[in-house]
């Protein structure tokens, strides 16, 4: 890197910094960098020289280049149209690779694959020597008979085995393979350059003695297979290769690509004040984009820039205003403390909550917090209920804790049932949210904050557990409770009862049921409480 | 003393023990050293010492070699030379010219020696009782392997020094408190006993709140100090909330179900149909706010899925949404979710915590100044701002703080000033500044944890013994 930027070593780290490039980790002469996926310009080791040159001062604006047309074509069949409808591509010659290169070229490439191609989605990259094709390509379609050598074989493979046996086609197949006809890239010889977006040919492989390369780029996107392009363009100059133009013959239009040519985008003084509170004169915020690789021109208060074609993050003018701002460097942005007074607040909620938790503190719980999803045999199973109209998550990457909890005690006897070496009496309580379906509801979700609670010791009468919930209750809004009996499935039938305030349901009480303690791997008594908080008030 | 109390001995030592500690009685602790006959000496009592038996031998032999004595004995080698030798030097035989043996001078006298093992045989004996002659036997043979066996006994001796308070010699003291005797206490002095106000105590354990949520409670008093008012909102939210609204082009990775967790069998319903269109136009082609959009086919189907919120920007999103005109500073602290694997450094389900200000006249130099304000609240003295990028913020800023503790700078959250494609659709004209972080990360720092799965484990064990400031 620093041969390639022409930066003091030493000094790395921090200029990466600067850029907003992270510095991972440092060992030895190597650096680990990771950087923000809105910059795949950076994707190669050339992409990150390249904006460190310009931050020096070392090369100021625009990378310049003169492209000439190559003389080659791809006509694009429309049988494509309703498989992978776009293509672009360039030539590049003069290339010299070594080993370094082509790590960093594919290296480039994968990044390319996984962020603005969206898994090769959205587009994929073929590099191609093109030293043994005629310059007369064509992106067509063939049948799943079709035979070609695949990168990696040796001998030929129908369309069909490419995507059931490679590992590219077990991977990428699905892209294609709604289709009966399948994406090809061929020359006019029938030498075939790659079934997109899945796998090159052999024929065409990129190795340290090829000298001239030819890239494609498919997709599904137009705008994404350019700005890839650009990128895969921008790096080749900079490997010093000569890039060339391809004509892009589609149906009765035509289109030159890479297309290179800068956009511009116009800012004024006013707004770099106004976004980064800095007052910046013309020539300085010319200066700082300059050594971000953009071109300016100052047109009395406003600067016009013109963005690299590369540069495909920069979607509003803000965006434009951020590259001053790393020209001038964030480091020299001076924190402004000059607020003016405003009065702040605790939200009613968490005032309300605050005040029960202390009332509960107050009676010797000690609070727990646990996770709002929870197992199906914690929330449903070990507690005797039926999880028909559970709540659950998608695909969750932790199988464990795919429900959503409707009720806060099944999660407090998990807990007890963790803590069974511990000294009793054990009293714990927990305030938290609470789900269940409610088709009325915004997002087809009800959501209540409730308050639940259990004591196990040696003897945990209902009695005492009932004088907790009437103490909690007429303490915090006034009125007392009233109770039912009731049939709950983990508590004791006749040592149960529903919790009511002013002719509303709001909870129950009761001992737990000792098969249910058991499955809990609770030893000693439990009794339990739970009262919704959001119907209290 | 346990005879007399008809107490375990064990309690007994337990309470002299505890006598003695408090001055009651004094313990005379004596050492006894007994002798009494070993296996040699039980077997020298019945068939005499090895020098007698000789000496019998020679009496019953007279004039026997010693060669023949030898054989006529049962000893060993080295046992019979020691014997012989002791023989003539007692003078119990005699050796004459050419080698034969007779009874000596003393042959038929009982030897000191037989008279202090014979007396052991019957008891064992003080050492420190025997006389003068004795002493000097004593000396004698407990040198000789295994005739003697010394033994020592202790021997606990109680004396009372003083009779402790309330016991039954003394005046009747009162032992508790009681309602009658507060009623007559008046101008009557009452007694009562001396408990040991050093003696261990049982552990009780406080009702305390959950660490999480003291952390909570000092950062929301961070934020209400600085002028913020605090906004609550639900946790499964439109994605329309959490990602359209917020600028997040809808084939955004962060929209895939392998990172976020997406609520099964329900959607949502939206209903501010005039933002929804500013939105779709932003994502399409910018509408009026600047951009150029990110250019795709919107869909309203895909912003109706609903979704465990994944920030809690959501929530400052509907608030500008709502207050589109108000200067405001608001912040919410909130469980966010995310599609992750539990282990050691990541959480499915953490507490997020975010500030925002919209107001005229807000600059990136502004939400440095907040931040560094924020940070200062928490014990954060030393705060830098590292430019980054997030998906709805530009400028955006990574702040880090200086760990005292760790020695090193760590990365405490995001930041930066909302995109115009986030706010102009909302109706909100000013710059709006947004800062936050996972306050797990600040728990471990705290609480010395290293594996963030501790701070919800829910262990009583550390529950109970987790300092108050650590």
């Amino acid at each position: 890197m620093g041969r390639l930027s022409g930066a003091p070593k030493e000094r790395l780290p921090e200029i990466l910094v600067s850029l907003g490039i992270h510095v991972e980790s440092e060992t030895g002469s190597t650096l680990r960098l990771e950087y923000d996926p809105n910059r795949p310009d950076y994707s190669s080791d050339y992409g990150i020289a390249r904006a460190i040159r310009g931050k020096l001062g070392i090369e100021l604006g625009l990378p310049k280049h003169a492209m000439k047309p190559s003389g080659w074509t791809v006509t694009v069949d429309a049988s494509v149209k309703r498989v992978r409808p776009f293509i672009v591509a360039l030539l590049a010659k003069n290339i010299r690779l070594d080993d370094e290169d082509v790590r960093q070229l594919i290296g480039m490439q994968e990044d390319l694959h996984e962020g603005i191609g969206r898994r090769r989605k959205k587009l994929a990259i073929g590099l191609h020597d093109a030293g043994h094709l005629e310059s007369a390509i064509r992106y067509t379609t063939v049948d799943s008979k079709f035979k070609f050598v695949p990168l990696g074989a040796s001998k030929e493979m129908t369309v069909e085995e490419v995507i059931e046996k490679t590992e590219q086609g077990k991977k990428y197949g699905g892209l294609v393979s709604l289709s009966k006809r399948y994406p090809m890239l061929m020359d006019s010889r029938g030498t075939v350059l790659s079934m997109p977006p899945i796998i090159n040919g052999s024929a065409t492989a990129v190795t340290s003695s090829t000298k001239t390369l030819f890239v494609d780029i498919t997709g599904h996107d137009l705008t994404a297979t350019e700005n890839a392009l650009a990128i895969v363009s921008e790096t080749l100059w900079d490997l010093g290769g000569s890039v060339q133009s391809v004509r892009i013959s589609d149906g009765d239009k035509a289109r030159i690509t890479p297309d290179t040519r800068p956009k511009k985008c116009a800012i004024s003084v006013h707004d770099v004040s106004t976004l980064l509170g800095v007052n910046l004169p013309v020539s300085k915020i010319k200066d700082s984009l300059l050594r971000t690789r953009f071109d300016a021109a100052v047109k009395g208060k406003k600067i016009i820039a013109s963005i690299p074609r590369y540069r495909v993050d920069i979607l509003h003018p803000v965006d434009v205003v951020e590259e001053v701002g790393y020209g001038f460097g964030y480091e020299n942005l001076v924190p402004d403390t000059d607020f003016p007074y405003s009065k702040g607040r605790p939200s009613t909620e968490s005032g309300l909550i605050d005040s029960m938790r202390r009332l509960v503190l107050g009676l010797g719980f000690q609070e727990v917090v646990t996770f709002t999803l929870k197992s199906v045999n914690t929330q449903y199973v070990n507690v005797g209920r039926s999880d028909a109209d559970a709540l659950k998550v998608e695909s969750s990457k932790t199988k464990l804790y795919e429900y959503m909890r409707d009720l806060l005690v099944p999660g407090i006897l998990e807990v007890l049932g963790n803590n069974v070496h511990e000294q009793y009496p054990q009293r714990l309580f927990e305030i938290g949210s609470c789900l269940r379906r409610d088709h009325n509801a915004e997002t087809g979700v009800n959501e209540e904050l409730k308050i639940g609670g259990a004591i196990a010791a040696d003897v945990t009468p209902f009695s005492d557990m009932k004088s907790v919930v009437d103490a909690i209750i007429e303490k915090t809004c006034g009125f007392e409770a009233t109770y039912t009996g009731a049939s709950i499935p983990f508590l004791l039938d006749g040592r149960a009862a529903s919790i009511y305030l002013q002719g509303k349901e709001i909870g129950y009480l009761g001992e737990v049921a000792p098969h249910v303690l058991n499955l809990f791997k609770i030893k000693m008594p439990v009794s339990v409480f739970e009262f919704s908080i959001s119907k209290l008030f | 003393m346990a005879r007399e109390t008809k107490g375990p001995t064990d309690r007994v030592r337990r309470t002299i023990e505890w006598l003695k500690e408090k001055g009651f009685v004094d313990v005379v602790t004596d050492v006894q050293r007994f002798v009494t006959l070993g296996p040699e000496g039980m077997i020298a009592v019945k068939n005499g010492l090895p020098e007698r038996q000789i000496a019998k031998i020679v009496k019953s032999n007279k004039g026997i070699t010693i060669p023949l004595l030898r054989s006529k004995s049962t000893m060993s080698e080295r046992e019979f030379n020691a014997a012989l030798g002791r023989a003539k030097s007692l003078g119990l035989i005699e050796v004459e010219a050419g080698g034969k043996l007779l009874p000596g001078s003393t042959s038929d006298k009982r030897l000191p020696d037989e008279d202090f093992l014979e007396s052991l045989a019957s008891k064992e004996r003080r050492i420190d009782e025997l006389n003068a002659d004795e002493k000097e036997v004593f000396g004698r043979l407990r040198n000789r392997p295994g005739l003697l066996e010394l033994k020592e006994t202790k021997q606990s001796l109680v004396r009372l020094v003083r009779l402790p308070p309330g016991s039954f010699e003394e005046e009747k003291l009162e032992t508790v408190v009681t309602p009658s005797l507060i009623k007559q206490s008046l101008g009557r002095k009452i007694a009562f006993s001396k408990i040991d106000v050093l003696a261990p105590s049982k552990p009780v354990y406080p009702g305390r709140e959950h660490p999480i949520t003291r952390l909570v409670r000092e950062v929301r008093n961070v934020w209400v100090s600085m002028g913020f008012e605090e906004i609550q909102g639900s946790l499964v939210q439109p994605s329309f909330w959490v990602f359209d609204a917020l600028f997040t082009p809808q084939d955004h990775p962060a929209r895939d179900m392998q990172d976020t967790l997406y609520v099964m069998g329900v959607r949502s319903k939206l209903n501010s149909e005039e933002i929804i269109d500013k939105v779709r136009a932003t994502h399409e082609n910018g509408w009026k706010t600047g951009s150029i959009g990110w250019r795709y086919k919107w869909s309203r189907n895909e912003s109706e899925r609903s979704v465990l919120r994944t920030h809690t920007t959501a929530l400052s999103s509907r608030y500008l949404a709502e207050n589109p005109d108000r200067e405001s500073r608001i912040f919410s602290i909130g469980r966010v979710f995310r599609n992750e694997s539990l282990d050691a450094t990541h959480l499915f389900e953490f507490m997020q915590i975010e500030g925002v200000v919209s107001e005229r006249g807000a600059t990136a130099r502004k939400l440095l100044g907040y931040m560094s304000e924020f940070y200062k609240g928490l014990g954060f003295e030393d705060v830098r701002f590292v430019p980054t990028y997030f998906p709805y913020t530009e400028p955006s800023f990574e702040p880090q703080v200086y760990s005292k503790q760790l020695e090193q700078w760590i990365e405490l959250g995001g930041s930066g000033v909302f995109r115009p494609e986030v706010v102009r659709p909302l109706g909100v004209k000013n710059n709006v500044l947004a800062w936050g972080f996972g306050l797990e990360r600040m728990a471990l720092l705290r609480y010395g944890l290293k594996d963030i799965r501790d701070l919800y484990s829910n262990s009583l064990k550390w529950l109970r013994g987790v300092r108050e400031y650590p």
